[in-house]
């Protein structure tokens, strides 16, 4: 059950990053990510590979999570850093066979490469381990509220957005009771070919959806009733809280922002 | 059609909480009325069951009462406002609704969420919602879950927050459209169990629709509707004692219905009310007692 519940990464460590606003870290994950892209060096990538280490170190959480996460792309990230390393042209010629070259700035390029893939993968995975799905809906609704300025319908599309969440573990019993039945009446999702398989998921598909559209008659029922109007004005039970860590979060980023800078001129 | 009326006369408003009145509904498209000109009165405080066969037009009623479908012709008044579009929103906070599928009612992502859940759709404010969470999930004995997700709850704890969230809205009325069906027996003793503390202890009208004979004898009335019509309302003694008005409507027959259905075809008088199953002991141990 706990897998189908904390679906994604969260470690409950309760660390200082764990008690942070949601809105400051989805901000900070991505200027992080924005700031990667201006790393031009040894030193501004050894600095925000240091204040990474550092981020790791403050969640609490085992190395190994964060290694959980890089794990699965490292095919993507050496195929990328591959063809950055085979195609790429300037510097020094190092080796060649036909449209093939290896130069001196090809693999320094392609090192800086694999290290802006780790940080972009490891800051998203300290963003999930120290947040739980709930709160992270809960501070895209947040920072997307200017948009309802714009007539975007942000608190409609948060609720779809939590109700989604809020589905999935029992949707997923669902795929497994379908799943049972067809196996009774003999089915082998196990045997054949790719496709094949994918085949074998139809009848699982079409009943899980006729039984979803069910459901969500049922839900839109039962929450007409409890007084829910789609664009009515709603109070909040829960409420983002901004503390004095939020404040000194924000002033290390700026100083992390300005180190880096004044780093790309050396 | 109607066999039994032993209900309130028409216009005896200052006691009727929920009072309809020529009520005929059609659902777009089909030919035949749903609901056949009925009128009653539900009087304040009581628990009354909704009987009927399969399509009868139990849970068309119970919506029609929650305004969650549109009234074709008649009128509905819960409280004395009458059912109407533009006050849905006073009619839904006065109603507390259950259903039947307690994972299909369940909103929120944790306990105290869901209940929140109605409290946000009426603009409680946010000063006043943890109080008023805490209240009703005591009401229904789930304080320890406030924070568990659904996924860790059994089907009769799910439909306990389903009953806390109506109740944190403070209504007069609570609906239940089959509550308790798909429930294990288990869980459904505890929901039964809360149903008649919050009518006795809360001084709420309970309607609740039922297929299930042992659950309608814990009413104070019943209605028996069948093909759209009203056919008897009446209090429970009378109703699930008669053998002849339930099977003529298809309906299965209480435990000591039953037993007093075989007594009588041997030759047997049995007293025609219903009575529970310790009423049927007593009255079997003074006939047995008599005999000596």
């Amino acid at each position: 059950m706990n897998s189908k519940v904390f679906f994604g990464l969260y470690v409950p460590t309760n660390s200082i990053l764990h008690r942070l606003d949601p809105r400051m870290k989805i901000i900070a994950c991505f200027w992080y990510v924005v700031i990667v892209f201006l790393a031009n060096n040894v030193l501004t990538n050894v600095l925000l590979g240091l204040f990474l280490l550092f981020l790791i170190w403050l969640s609490k959480v085992s190395l190994k999570m964060y290694w959980q996460g890089i794990k699965p792309l490292m095919w993507v990230i050496l195929l990328t850093a591959a063809v950055q390393l085979f195609f790429s042209t300037g510097g020094q010629p190092i080796w060649q066979w036909h449209f093939l070259n290896i130069t001196s700035l090809g693999i320094i390029q392609s090192i800086y490469l694999i290290f802006r893939f780790a940080f972009i993968i490891t800051i998203s995975t300290v963003l999930t381990v120290t947040t739980t799905t709930l709160q992270l809906a809960a501070g895209i609704e947040s920072l997307l509220k200017p948009l309802s300025y714009l007539k975007v319908p942000v608190s409609q599309l948060a609720m779809m957005l939590s109700i989604a969440l809020r589905f999935i573990p029992t949707i997923m019993d669902e795929i497994q009771t379908i799943m049972d039945a067809q196996r009774a009446r003999g089915m082998d999702f196990s045997a054949g070919n790719l496709f094949q398989r994918a085949k074998r998921l139809v009848p699982v598909m079409i009943p899980l959806f006729v039984s979803s559209f069910k459901r969500a008659d049922d839900l839109a029922l039962a929450m007409e009733a409890r007084g829910y109007q789609p664009g009515a004005p709603r109070t909040a039970y829960r409420q983002l809280r901004w503390h004095m860590n939020d404040n000194w979060a924000f002033l290390t980023y700026v100083v992390l922002t300005v180190a880096l800078i004044v780093l790309r001129q050396i | 059609m109607l066999e039994y009326y032993i209900g309130m006369t028409k216009g005896a408003g200052s006691l009727a909480i929920v009072s309809v009145k020529d009520l005929t509904f059609t659902y777009p498209g089909n030919s035949e009325p749903t609901l056949a000109h009925i009128s009653l009165d539900l009087p304040a405080g009581e628990w009354i069951t909704i009987i009927g066969p399969n399509g009868s037009g139990k849970s068309t009623l119970a919506r029609l009462i929650d305004g969650l479908l549109p009234i074709n012709s008649g009128e509905i008044y819960v409280d004395n406002i009458p059912v109407k579009e533009e006050n849905l929103h006073a009619i839904h906070q006065r109603i507390g609704f259950v259903f039947q599928n307690p994972d299909n009612q369940f909103v929120g992502t944790t306990v105290a969420d869901d209940v929140a859940f109605g409290l946000e759709n009426h603009q409680v404010s946010h000063e006043d919602m943890p109080f008023r969470i805490k209240q009703a999930l005591n009401d229904v004995d789930m304080v320890p879950y406030a924070k568990k997700e659904p996924a860790y709850l059994s089907g009769g704890q799910k439909q306990r927050v389903a009953i806390a969230g109506a109740l944190s809205l403070r209504p007069k009325v609570l609906i239940f459209d089959e509550a308790t069906s798909m429930l294990d027996p288990e869980g459904r003793q505890k929901v039964l169990k809360l149903l008649a503390h919050l009518k006795v202890k809360k001084g709420f009208t309970i309607l609740a629709i039922s297929h299930d004979p042992s659950e309608a004898v814990l009413g104070d009335k019943v209605i028996l509707l069948d093909h759209s019509h009203l056919v008897a309302y009446g209090p429970t003694n009378q109703i699930m004692g008669d053998s002849e008005l339930l099977m003529k409507h298809r309906l299965g027959l209480p435990f000591t219905t039953q037993l007093k259905e075989q007594l009588q075809e041997n030759g047997i008088t049995v007293p025609k009310e219903y009575q529970s199953e310790e009423q049927m002991m007593t009255w079997l141990n003074q006939q047995l007692s008599s005999k000596k």
